[in-house]
């Protein structure tokens, strides 16, 4: 249990948090059974959706009243992200029906959903690159800004850095372009962009990941606002610790069906977890989670170094992973460390320093494949994995120099090393020809893991590696590190989550500004919030 | 949306099939392996011939020929187009005339509008067909030769009285005609220069315009900003024409700068441009009502009745309308059928009036009648 | 065959159908063509069959399709090459002029061919080297060839200009243009599916920098499906020139909007990726042909035939695209 009794730790020290825990429970023991008469907003009636012979959600009843956060949890293609997006318009269900305010609601587009007052923040990018701040925040409602045909740019920014403000967004900028801004900040921009004043459903998806924690705040704080203004939030995440913190109620979904509702006296339940976490998985996932050894050692050879490297902000930074020996780096996503990672791969052109394996320079990719590195970027749709493209295309690509015979690929060979993967991380699939943009994120994930294990490299270089992945599969890629660090692989695991650097790493560096503030050995007694003081 | 649309048009296009017209009884079908695809005088052309053809009892149908005279070009066209009954075929356009011929041994060709450089020369790339029974020989646009248009085009300036003038041509390699014309036309003026009182000055050397616009610059060299006209042997209508507009709001030249040139169209905007003392105060263009040659040639070669006195495939002018004055450009307008609208029963001559040229008609039609009489069109055929 | 079974027959078929639509909806075309114009000839009389119309339709078909067959290499990645035609122009025309000189073509061929996979390397490589889109490269090509081109036609002194004493006979006999055209379409086929040179095309083709993260060579990969292109375009070339024995300043003019009309009628997607396949070339090719001959000879004026053509230009294009999500209003 003491490992569960980590994870309960609490991710965010913040203590803006805990008020609005307290908040929320005041306010759900003073309402008490009033809640369960607040006026129902939306409602989804034996709703079915099937992708091809895929059954994603199977005869769904689903009920969002005025005030609640509710949060819906299951596993990766269970479904909880189906019924929203159906909600909001952005597909059809197969069967059923809806109600939204009492009245049949069949939305064609997200468009209409959004003008009628439900909107969804999406896990993707979804700004409009190349123009401004402000025109993104107006996007398709410049006419409120123009007279005889032509907008006013200065009227917009204004009232843009107005709106800004409003959600307590000081450090965007509307008249800047929104290329120039994080990911996470732009993730923000679209928060603006989708909640008005006319917003009554507000559906957050997997969001969270995707920000920083300021914008967390930012966040947490506008849907609790708005939950007290009697609108209706749906929280989508993985993020337990997130989930029991911030919802009123909780929905789990798992295999396309509902398996239960929590109210908030029962997530406020000592084993909630556990309970939630069976529900979820539809099996005691047991109580192992992270490795449960303290054991550091690992094996005298270096596997890779990073020799007094300079790039950017970064400056003369040293690392020495030896063989199998997980190296954990930690901080916020802005601090240097994910630029750690493509250094160690030879993505980067350094100013100064070396990369070096088997006493080889590491310049390029292709000499650190050549060189049994592999690497996981943080952008998985976007860097990892072709999504347009066949699960075994994918697995292949990095191995194709070592199938080839005579300059031909046998189709055998290749479909026998994809398959050979596809059981190995137990990808849940057709087969390999399945294209990897219909497989849910923890199973894309498994797939750039494979893409690896098939080439046998021995150093692996993971950026956020359960990104976006639920607990049941989170447990098993666990282990599936914990396998790899026994088969004497070198692993460089990059992650924006403590909890799993120190479940699973051997030795611990934390940046900040682009700089090492702390480094640490694996131990027992090693909390978070030891080490959030390096991190801010 | 998208599936209404997809529908919309698959209705368009059923549609469409359905009301193609189903093809009559006919003794064969003729294909004119056309350079143009618009203007009024395509329009006439094909009305004129459709108009014959239905009276001698053949389909008719355009190809659009290849816009670059590619030979390869040319060939596919025709295969594309190609059925069991064509008979015959009229070119246009000289590029791959004997590739045409050697895909389709037993066609009847005639040449028309195109000057077949490339045939009738002798190291031109299709000349192996002059000996070839089933081709009937060319009738030209106009003069055949360079040195009779720029005769023409000469005697022109020196009526008009001009002392400064200058010349537009095509490149040599396309339009070796014009190369010719642009001598003669030099030559023609020295010699009146050598008797005349006030010579005339040719400012420069023959622009080569290669397929574009004149320069705007043009006028800003030497001497230029004074010329009183330009002969254009090339399409002055469409090359020429508009820049000298331009040229005048500018003021880069005289604000009576005028354009001697070919080509016709019955465009409003250019006809308010056309006369003495207008901007375009000549045109030269074939005669049209020579296109019962082509058409006579290709019946009696089909219906096997060849003319007796026929000596074997010859190239030849049409006649020419030299439309050079207020009045003819009057009469062109009003009286011809390429006005302002197309009307075919304004030509010079009714199917009544040609009919006894073909020997399908008549069998004692001869050759030597039937090419003085496509070569004796002019202007004042409307002025009647 | 229980009813289980059989449901489940149908649920696959289903399956298969909306997996392959595009695909479909591409053969498809081709065979609505063929029924259609079997049928519309027969009630004219005519048959699309015969063996004259055949060999009119393996006539046309022949160097679109082996053009296309090459660029199917470009277009997978994403890539698309306007200078296809000129260069097409281009060789015909070196094919005649060193065939007159030397009394043969294979010196010419082998000009070409040096000539061929220079402009590729080029092309391909530029757009990576310098940042832009490789089609604007392919626009500067066009250009300089066209004005190649002119010059070479300026000093000889004619528009065309034709080739003599050498037995073009073989390039005019529909049966060895299918066996070349197999031939190609096997070796191309070789090396795009069963090579990495085919497999990273792709992938550069479905996402870069997936690809580059898994070791491949941006540049090098991108250059090579040129060169493929290169050979395909000489090829192309001679039967060209082959047919007629002649070329003219003009020849090869628009021929890279009949590959790219043919690729999107077969199917090709135009961002390439790993949906890009070689048959969208044949099919293409051959349903753009038979639209050529066909709808002439069930009486379609000519003038029309550029509409049904649009149409059902615009038919396959709507069934084939799929609708991307845009950014969302406010």
């Amino acid at each position: 249990m003491c490992h569960l009794g980590k994870n309960d730790d609490i991710l965010y020290m913040d203590q803006g948090k805990k008020r609005y825990i307290h908040s929320t429970t005041d306010e759900s023991l003073k309402s008490g059974t009033v809640q369960m008469e607040k006026e129902i907003l939306f409602e989804a009636k034996h709703m079915r959706k099937e992708f091809g012979p895929t059954v994603a959600l199977k005869d769904v009843d689903f009920t969002l009243r005025r005030g609640e956060i509710r949060g819906l949890v299951g596993e990766n293609g269970s479904g909880k992200s189906t019924i929203m997006s159906i909600a909001s318009g952005m597909q059809p269900a197969t069967k059923g029906e809806m109600l939204y305010k009492g009245q049949p609601w069949k939305p064609g587009t997200m468009v209409e959903a959004q003008d009628a007052g439900i909107s969804m923040i999406l896990q993707e990018a979804n700004t409009i690159p190349g123009v401004t701040v402000a025109q993104n925040i107006f996007s398709g409602h410049e006419a409120e800004f123009s007279r005889f045909g032509l907008i006013s740019m200065p009227k917009m920014k204004k009232e843009a850095q107005k709106v800004l403000e409003h959600f307590g967004i000081t450090h965007i900028k509307a008249g800047e372009m929104i290329d120039k801004y994080t990911f996470e900040d732009r993730k923000l921009v679209e928060l603006v962009r989708c909640v008005t004043d006319q917003t009554e459903i507000l559906v957050v998806d997997e969001t969270t990941t995707a920000l920083s924690l300021e914008g967390r705040e930012i966040l947490y704080k506008l849907i609790h606002k708005m939950a007290d203004s009697g609108k209706g939030i749906v929280f989508v995440s993985h993020d337990m610790d997130e989930i029991l913190e911030q919802c009123t109620d909780l929905t789990v979904l798992r295999d396309g069906e509902i398996i239960g509702h929590l109210t908030r006296e029962e997530m406020d339940a000592p084993d909630a977890v556990k309970t939630i976490r069976y529900m979820m998985v539809g099996r005691e996932i047991g109580d192992k989670y992270y490795r449960e050894d303290y054991d550091t050692s690992h094996r005298d050879e270096v596997a890779l170094e990073l020799e007094d490297v300079s790039l950017g902000r970064i400056r003369h930074f040293n690392l020495k992973l030896h063989k199998g020996e997980i190296i954990g780096m930690g901080g916020l996503s802005g601090c240097g460390m994910h630029d750690i990672g493509r250094i160690a791969y030879g993505l980067e052109k350094l100013s100064g320093g070396r990369v070096v394996r088997n006493g080889q320079e590491i310049k390029t990719p292709l000499q650190a494949i050549n060189n049994g590195i592999g690497y996981i970027s943080k952008n998985r749709d976007t860097e990892a994995l072709i999504l347009n493209g066949p699960i075994q295309d994918n697995i292949v690509l990095p191995s194709i120099p070592a199938l080839i015979k005579n300059t031909f690929i046998s189709p055998r060979a290749e479909k026998k090393l994809s398959d050979r993967e596809i059981d190995n991380y137990r990808i849940k699939c057709h087969g390999g020809k399945q294209y990897v943009n219909t497989l849910s994120g923890g199973n894309k994930q498994k797939v750039s893991f494979g893409k690896w294990t098939a080439k046998g490299s021995e150093v692996i270089i993971m950026d956020c590696p359960t990104r976006g992945v639920d607990i049941g599969v989170k447990q098993a890629m666990y282990s599936l590190i914990e396998e790899m660090k026994k088969q004497g692989r070198a692993i460089l695991m990059i992650s924006e989550e403590l909890s799993e650097l120190i479940g699973m790493a051997d030795r611990l560096i934390i940046m900040k500004d682009f700089e090492v503030t702390h480094e640490v050995e694996r131990s027992p007694g090693l909390k978070q919030t030891d080490l959030i003081e390096y991190m801010i | 949306m998208k599936k209404l649309i997809a529908l919309l048009l698959t209705l368009a296009l059923l549609l469409g099939l359905a009301a193609a017209p189903a093809a009559a009884e006919s003794k064969g079908k003729i294909l004119w392996l056309s350079n143009l695809n618009s203007g009024i005088q395509y329009e006439f052309y094909t009305a004129y011939w459709k108009m014959i053809c239905e009276n001698l009892g053949y389909t008719f149908e355009v190809v659009y020929g290849d816009m670059s005279n590619d030979p390869a070009g040319n060939l596919k066209q025709v295969k594309n187009a190609y059925t069991s009954d064509v008979k015959g075929i009229i070119i246009s356009m000289d590029g791959g005339v004997v590739n045409i011929m050697d895909e389709y041994p037993d066609l009847w060709v005639v040449g028309f509008f195109s000057d077949m450089d490339s045939v009738f020369n002798e190291n031109g790339t299709s000349h192996d067909v002059m000996g070839r029974e089933k081709f009937l020989g060319n009738m030209g646009d106009g003069y055949i030769s360079g040195e009779d248009l720029g005769k023409a085009y000469a005697a022109e300036v020196i009526a008009r009285g001009y002392k400064k003038v200058s010349t537009c041509i095509f490149p040599a390699f396309a339009y070796p005609k014009h190369t010719v014309a642009d001598a003669s036309f030099r030559a023609a003026i020295a010699e009146y220069n050598a008797t005349a009182a006030e010579p005339i000055e040719i400012v420069g050397d023959a622009e080569v315009l290669a397929f574009q616009p004149l320069s705007d610059s043009y006028f800003l060299e030497d001497g230029r900003d004074q010329i009183e006209c330009i002969v254009g042997f090339c399409a002055g209508t469409t090359f020429i024409y508009p820049k000298i507009i331009e040229a005048k709001g500018m003021g880069f030249c005289r604000d009576d700068l005028q354009l001697i040139t070919g080509g016709f169209d019955n465009d409003a905007d250019l006809l308010a441009n056309c006369g003495d003392d207008k901007i375009i105060v000549s045109l030269t263009i074939q005669g049209i009502e020579s296109t019962i040659w082509p058409i006579a040639m290709l019946d009696a070669a089909i219906s096997g009745n060849m003319y007796k006195d026929y000596p074997g495939p010859e190239r030849m002018d049409s006649s020419v309308f030299q439309i050079n004055s207020t009045a003819r450009f009057d009469a062109m307008i009003n009286n011809s059928p390429m006005g302002v609208t197309l009307d075919v029963s304004k030509a010079q001559v009714s199917w009544d009036q040609m009919k006894d040229y073909f020997t399908s008609v008549n069998p004692d039609a001869t050759y030597a009648d039937l090419t003085a009489f496509c070569q004796s069109f002019v202007v004042e055929g409307y002025m009647k | 065959m229980t009813a289980i079974a059989q449901e489940r027959e149908k649920q696959s078929l289903l399956q298969w159908i909306k997996k392959h639509g595009s695909a479909i909806a591409s053969l498809g075309g081709l065979v609505f063509c063929i029924i259609f114009f079997t049928i519309g000839t027969g009630m004219k009389g005519e048959s699309i069959w015969s063996g004259d119309k055949l060999s009119t339709l393996i006539g046309d078909v022949i160097v679109t399709a082996l053009m296309a067959v090459g660029a199917v290499f470009i277009y997978s990645l994403g890539n698309m090459d306007v200078s296809i035609g000129k260069q097409v122009g281009l060789y015909s025309t070196l094919l005649v002029l060193i065939g007159n000189a030397t009394g043969s073509l294979l010196l010419g061929i082998l000009a070409c061919i040096v000539i061929a996979v220079i402009i590729g390397i080029i092309n391909g490589a530029a757009g990576e080297l310098l940042h832009m889109y490789s089609v604007i490269s392919s626009v500067v090509f066009m250009m300089v060839i066209s004005g190649i081109t002119t010059i070479i036609y300026s000093s000889v002194g004619s528009k065309n200009i034709s080739l003599t004493g050498i037995d073009l006979s073989f390039f005019r006999s529909p049966v060895n243009m299918v066996i070349v055209l197999v031939i190609e379409y096997l070796v191309i086929g070789y090396f795009f599916y069963f090579t990495k040179f085919g497999k990273y095309a792709r992938s550069i083709g479905a996402n870069q920098t997936a690809a580059a993260q898994s070791g491949v060579n941006i540049i090098k990969y991108r250059v090579i499906p040129y060169i493929f292109l290169a050979f395909c375009l000489v090829t192309a070339s001679l039967f060209q020139m082959g047919y007629t024995g002649a070329a003219s300043d003009a020849t090869g003019t628009g021929f890279e909007m009949n590959v790219m009309v043919s690729l999107i009628l077969g199917g090709m997607p135009l961002k390439g990726g790993m949906k890009s396949r070689l048959s969208c070339a044949v099919i293409g090719a051959l349903t753009f042909s038979l639209l050529a001959v066909g709808l002439p000879i069930i009486g379609v004026p000519t003038r029309m035939t550029f509409m049904i053509k649009a149409i059902i230009f615009l038919l396959v294009v709507l069934i084939t695209c799929r609708q991307k999500n845009g950014p969302l209003p406010r």
